[in-house]
C-alpha cells in the first residue's frame, strides 16, 4: 500500500473516532457541537472517497473559526473543561481535514495521547478505561502505520506486543513509584447530571427513578447495627418556601463535640455528583481525610471531585435530645399564605390529640386508608396550594410528595420536622460483599423532634407502599412495570431476563473493583499496599522492585527481540551455530568450511559426523535446494552426535 | 564437467609442476571469459604456462614480445598501399588470434599498452577508421615483470582493472625444482606434447555453464561485504569497483564449476579474492597474501 493511501485510510479512521467520542460525550459538550464534528466528519468522508475535493487553507481556516465561535456559543467561558476537550476535539478533527503527508499525521498521532485520555475528564468508569484504554492502543498502531508506512494490521500487533511488555513496568509505576500531589489540577468538569438537589420541590425528584446509574456503594462490616432497611442520609432540609424544601444556614455549623463511634467503620464509594453531600447510615462522621461533617451529622466533601470518592464512615448517634430555640424555630418555619386546608386539617388533628405519637398516628391512618397510591409517574402539581391539591384532589405521588406533605402537617402542628433525602435500600452484590445503590433508589423521607429522644425518623412513604421499604426498587413487583417504563432502555430493565442480569452484575462488581482498587489508589492505600507487601523492609525494597522489574521488563524486551532473530534463521544455521558455540570456535570471518575444519581438530572423534554435518549444511545453506525433512532430520541427529562424542574425552 | 576441468588442470601440472593453485585460477578467469596478467620475475615459467593454456584450449596463438620499441601497429595491424588495385589492404597484426600472448607487457610504451587494452575491453580493433572484430574466443594472456625491473612501464590503474585476475607463480618447491633440473631444457617437447584437452565447443559449453552456477545469497552478502570494507576502511586508496564486485562472482562462480561444485561456497570467494582484487587495489604482488589475510580476519562471513 502507498505511503499516501494509508495516511488517507488512518485520517479517515481518527476522525470517525473523534465523532464517535463527541457522540459519547454529547451531553456534555452540547448537540451544536456534536453536530459540527460529525459535519466535519462527512466531510472528511467525502474528501477521501473523492466526492469533495481537499479543502483549502483558506476553507479549513473559516471552518476553524465557525468551530471556534460555536464552542463559545454553545459552551460559553463557563465550563472551562468542556470547553477546553470541545475546542481539543475539534482541533484535532478539523487537522484531519488538512494530514496529506505522513509527518503531519505522525503529529496528529502523538498529540492524541493527550487528546483521548481527555475523555476521563467526564467518566472514569471501567467501560471508559476500557475504551480509552483501545482507542490509545489503537492510536499506537497508527502511529507506527503512518510513520513507518506499514499496513495497520501488523503495526496493531506490534503496538500490542508493545504494550504487553510495558504492562508489567506499568503496574509496577502505579503500585511502587512514590505518588505525589499534581503540581497543577484543572477545575473539575460538571459530570455528574443526576444525583440529588440540595432544593428539594418534591415534584421534581420523578427525575431520579428514571435513572439506573449508580449512586454509590457501600462495604457494611456485619455488626447488628447496620439492618435493613438501609435509610442512607445525604442532605438535611430544614427551610420551606412553599415549594421548594431548600437549606438553611445551619449546613455550616459543624460538630459541637466529639463522639464516640458505636459501631465498626464502614466504607463507601461515592460516584461523582454534582453536591458535595455524602452518604451514611443514620448519622456519622467521617474516618478519612478530605471531609467535613456537620452538626446533622451529614458529610461532605470539602472539595468536590469528579472522580469516584471513597470515605470511611464511623457510625455514631449524635447527643442531639435538646433541641435550641433558634433550631426550633428553623424546624417549624412554615411561608405564610399556602395550602390552607392542610393547615385546617392539621390544627384539627392538633386539637384532637395530645402527644407528637398520637398526631402521627391520627397522620397515618389519614393516608393508610385515605386512598393514597403510590405512583413513579404523578400527575404534575402546579397550584400555588400543592400540598392541598396532593392531599385531597391527586392523591398519588411518590416518596417526596408524602414527605412533603408529612412534614408540612406537622410543622404546622408545631411538631420540628425536616426533609431529608438520601437512598433508600440497595442492591446487594453476593460475590463482592457489597451494596450497590443506583440513582433510582433516591427517596425522601422525615425527621422529627421529640424532647428527650432527639430526633426520629418517619417515613411517609412506607404507610403507602410499605414494600418499598425493603430491598431497592428494581425488586418491587408491584412497580416492575411502572418503573421500566421510566427507566428508558437499559441493562437494568432487563434484568428479567436472567442472562443479561447476569452480565450486568458482573460487570457491575467489575466496576466495583476498578473503582475500588484502581481509581482510589491513594497515596494511603499504596503505603498500606507496601507495608503489607514488604513488611519493616518497606523503605528500600519497593525501589528494589521497581528497579527488578525495569531490568526484567527490558530483559524481556530483548530476550524476545533475540528470540525472533533466532527464530528466523534457518534451521541448519541454528545447528550449526550451536555446534561452533559447544566448540567455542569464533568463527565470525572464518567460512563454515574453515570453521568445520577447527572443530574437526578439536574433535577428532566427531570427524566423520563432522564431514557429513558439513556437507549437508554446504547444500543447504548455498545450494538453492532446500534440504528434504529426512534430511533436516538427519542434520539434527548428527548435530546431537557430534556433541555427544565430542563430550567423551 | 568436472573431470574436464580436472583433465586440463592435471595436463597442465605435468607442465607447471606444484601449482596447481594457480592453474586452477588461470583456467578460472578463461572459463570467466576474462583477461589473465601473470607477474612474476623472469624465469619463472609465465610464458610456458601462457602457452600451455593456449595448447591446452585447443586456441590459435600468437605470441608478442612487448619492447618498448613496439608500436601499436605492430600488434593491430597495419594498411598498406597495393599498387595492383590501387588501394589500402589491411594486414591484420598478432592481435587477430584466439589467444594473444602478450609477453612482459609493462616493458612495451604507455601507447602500444593502451592499444591493446582497447582491444581487450572493446574486442574490436580501428584502424585508419575501418573497425575489425577480433576472433571469438578472444583472451589476453598478458606476463609482466615486478615494477621495481629496470625498463619498465607500469600499466594505470584504469587498465590494470581490465585484466581479471592477476595471479603469480613464485617459486616452485623443492621437489617441483628437483624434476624440472632433471627435465633440463626438454620444455618444447612438452608442449608440443599437449594434446587438445577440449574443443571449442566443449569450452564454450563450460564457459556458459559458469553463470548456471548458483551464487546463494550470504556469498553475494560476503561479496559486497568485502568490497565494502575495502572502500570504507579507508586503507586502501583505490577501493573496489562495481566491476570488481561482479568479477568476483563471477569469478567465485568460475572456481566452483572448477572445483566440480553447482553452488559456490564462501571459500570460492576468498580463494578468487585475492587474485581479482589484488591488482585492482594496487596490492604489490608480494603483498597480497598479507593484505587479503587482514581484510578477511576482518570482514564476517554472513550467515
Amino acid at each position: 500500500m502507498s505511503a499516501n493511501s494509508l495516511v488517507k485510510r488512518n485520517t479517515l479512521i481518527t476522525s470517525l473516532i473523534y465523532c464517535a467520542i463527541s457522540l459519547l460525550l454529547f451531553q456534555s459538550l452540547g448537540y451544536v457541537f456534536c453536530v459540527s464534528i460529525v459535519l466535519v466528519t462527512i466531510f472528511k468522508v467525502s474528501t477521501t472517497i473523492g466526492a469533495v475535493k481537499n479543502p483549502s487553507k483558506l476553507v479549513v481556516n473559516l471552518l476553524a473559526v465557525t468551530v471556534i465561535v460555536v464552542v463559545f456559543l454553545s459552551l460559553g467561558l463557563k465550563n472551562t473543561i468542556e470547553m477546553f476537550v470541545a475546542m481539543l476535539i475539534g482541533a484535532c478533527a478539523l487537522k484531519m481535514l488538512q494530514v496529506t503527508s505522513a509527518q503531519q499525521a505522525t503529529s496528529a498521532y502523538i498529540l492524541n495521547f493527550f487528546t483521548y485520555p481527555c475523555f476521563y475528564l467526564f467518566s472514569q468508569n471501567i467501560l471508559a478505561f476500557a475504551f480509552v484504554a483501545g482507542l490509545l492502543l489503537f492510536n499506537l498502531a497508527q502511529l507506527f502505520s503512518v510513520s513507518h508506512n506499514l499496513p495497520i494490521k501488523t503495526s496493531y500487533k506490534s503496538s500490542v506486543k508493545k504494550f504487553i511488555f510495558s504492562l508489567p513496568l506499568a503496574v509496577a509505576m502505579v503500585l511502587l513509584v512514590p505518588k505525589l500531589p499534581p503540581f497543577w489540577q484543572l477545575p473539575n468538569a460538571k459530570s455528574a447530571n443526576t444525583g440529588l438537589s440540595e432544593d428539594v420541590d418534591p415534584f421534581e425528584i420523578t427525575e431520579l427513578s428514571r435513572s439506573s446509574e449508580l449512586a454509590f456503594r457501600a462495604l457494611l462490616p456485619a455488626a447488628d447495627i447496620f439492618q435493613p432497611p438501609f435509610y442512607w442520609r445525604a442532605i438535611v432540609h430544614d427551610r420551606f418556601d412553599g415549594k421548594k424544601w431548600q437549606m438553611s444556614r445551619l449546613q455550616g455549623v459543624g460538630l459541637q463535640r466529639t463522639y464516640q463511634p458505636m459501631g465498626p467503620t464502614y466504607s463507601v464509594i461515592a460516584e461523582p455528583s454534582n453536591t458535595r453531600w455524602l452518604f451514611t447510615l443514620g448519622d456519622g462522621i467521617p474516618a478519612s481525610k478530605g471531609m467535613g461533617v456537620n452538626h446533622f451529622g451529614t458529610i461532605f466533601q470539602k472539595k468536590l471531585s469528579n472522580k469516584p470518592v471513597q470515605y470511611e464512615v464511623s457510625p455514631v448517634d449524635l447527643d442531639d435530645a435538646r433541641l435550641s430555640r433558634w433550631e426550633y424555630a428553623i424546624n417549624v418555619q412554615l411561608p405564610e399564605g399556602y395550602n390552607p386546608q392542610a393547615i385546617e386539617l392539621a390544627k384539627k388533628w392538633d386539637s384532637e390529640t395530645g402527644s407528637t405519637q398520637e398526631f402521627i398516628t391520627r397522620m397515618k391512618s389519614f393516608f393508610v386508608t385515605g386512598g393514597f397510591n403510590y405512583s413513579l409517574s404523578p400527575p404534575a402539581i402546579r397550584n400555588k396550594h400543592n400540598v392541598d391539591e396532593f392531599l385531597f384532589s391527586t392523591q398519588s405521588g411518590f416518596c417526596g410528595h408524602y414527605a412533603s406533605s408529612a412534614a408540612f402537617l406537622m410543622r404546622t402542628a408545631g411538631i420540628p420536622t425536616r426533609l431529608v433525602s438520601g437512598y433508600l435500600g440497595g442492591e446487594f452484590n453476593q460475590q463482592s460483599n457489597y451494596y450497590a445503590v443506583y440513582q433510582y433508589d433516591a427517596h425522601a423521607w422525615v425527621e422529627y423532634y421529640v424532647p428527650q429522644q432527639g430526633w426520629l425518623r418517619l417515613d411517609p412513604t412506607a404507610w403507602v407502599a410499605p414494600d418499598r421499604m425493603f430491598g431497592s426498587l428494581s425488586d418491587l413487583a408491584e412497580l416492575e412495570q411502572e418503573f421500566k417504563d421510566n427507566l428508558g432502555i437499559s441493562l437494568a430493565s432487563f434484568s428479567n431476563i436472567r442472562a443479561i442480569n447476569w452480565v450486568r452484575l458482573q460487570l457491575e462488581q467489575l466496576d466495583f473493583h476498578w473503582t475500588r482498587w484502581v481509581l482510589n489508589f491513594d497515596d494511603k492505600k499504596q503505603s498500606s499496599l507496601l507495608k503489607a507487601l514488604f513488611g519493616a523492609k518497606h523503605n528500600f525494597l519497593p525501589a528494589l522492585s521497581v528497579v527488578l522489574i525495569l531490568i526484567a521488563t527490558f530483559g524481556g524486551w530483548f530476550a524476545y527481540l533475540n528470540y525472533r532473530k533466532w527464530k528466523s534463521q534457518a534451521k541448519e544455521i541454528r545447528l550449526y551455530n550451536r555446534l561452533l558455540d559447544f566448540g567455542k570456535v569464533q568463527a565470525s570471518s572464518l567460512t563454515p568450511k574453515q570453521s568445520i575444519e577447527l572443530l574437526k581438530q578439536k574433535f577428532p572423534r566427531a570427524q566423520a559426523e563432522l564431514s557429513e554435518f558439513y556437507t549437508l549444511f554446504e547444500s543447504a545453506r548455498y545450494n538453492t535446494e532446500s534440504l528434504s525433512r529426512e534430511q533436516y532430520k538427519r542434520l539434527s541427529f548428527l548435530n546431537r552426535r557430534i556433541i555427544k562424542k565430542a563430550k567423551i574425552k | 564437467m568436472n573431470q574436464i576441468s580436472q583433465n586440463i588442470i592435471s595436463k597442465l601440472s605435468e607442465l607447471i609442476l606444484g601449482k596447481d593453485e594457480q592453474l586452477k585460477l588461470a583456467l578460472c578467469c578463461l572459463l570467466s571469459k576474462g583477461h589473465l596478467l601473470i607477474e612474476d620475475l623472469p624465469g619463472m615459467g609465465k610464458t610456458t604456462l601462457s602457452h600451455g593454456l593456449a595448447n591446452v584450449l585447443g586456441l590459435s596463438y600468437q605470441r608478442v614480445q612487448f619492447t618498448s620499441d613496439l608500436l601499436p601497429a605492430d600488434i593491430t595491424g597495419s594498411s598498406i598501399f597495393n599498387t595492383q588495385t590501387n588501394s589500402f589492404d589491411f594486414h591484420s597484426g598478432p592481435i587477430f588470434s584466439q589467444v594473444l600472448l602478450a609477453d612482459e607487457i609493462n616493458r612495451a610504451s604507455p601507447k602500444t599498452q593502451s592499444a591493446l587494452l582497447e582491444a581487450m575491453e572493446e574486442g574490436q580493433v580501428t584502424v585508419d577508421g575501418t573497425t575489425h572484430t577480433l576472433p571469438e574466443p578472444f583472451f589476453v594472456i598478458a606476463t609482466q615483470n615486478p615494477l621495481h625491473q629496470s625498463g619498465t612501464h607500469p600499466l594505470p590503474e584504469s587498465q590494470l582493472d581490465r585484466f581479471f585476475i592477476r595471479i603469480s607463480l613464485g617459486y616452485p618447491d623443492t621437489e617441483a625444482e628437483k624434476s624440472l633440473i632433471m627435465a633440463g631444457n626438454d620444455r618444447s617437447f612438452k608442449l608440443e606434447d599437449l594434446n587438445l584437452a577440449l574443443t571449442a565447443e566443449e569450452l564454450s559449453e563450460l564457459q556458459a555453464k559458469v553463470m548456471s552456477i548458483t551464487l546463494s545469497e550470504p556469498v553475494v552478502q560476503y561479496i559486497i561485504d568485502l568490497v565494502s570494507f575495502t572502500r570504507d576502511s579507508g586503507e586502501f586508496g583505490d577501493p573496489l569497483s562495481p566491476r570488481a564486485s561482479i568479477a568476483l562472482g563471477l569469478a567465485a562462480r568460475a572456481y566452483a564449476l572448477i572445483c566440480g561444485r553447482e553452488y559456490v561456497l564462501p571459500d570460492d570467494v576468498q580463494a578468487v579474492f585475492g587474485p581479482v582484487a589484488g591488482h585492482r587495489l594496487n596490492v604489490p604482488c608480494n603483498e597480497q597474501t598479507p593484505v587479503v589475510e587482514s581484510i578477511f580476519s576482518r570482514v564476517p562471513v554472513p550467515m
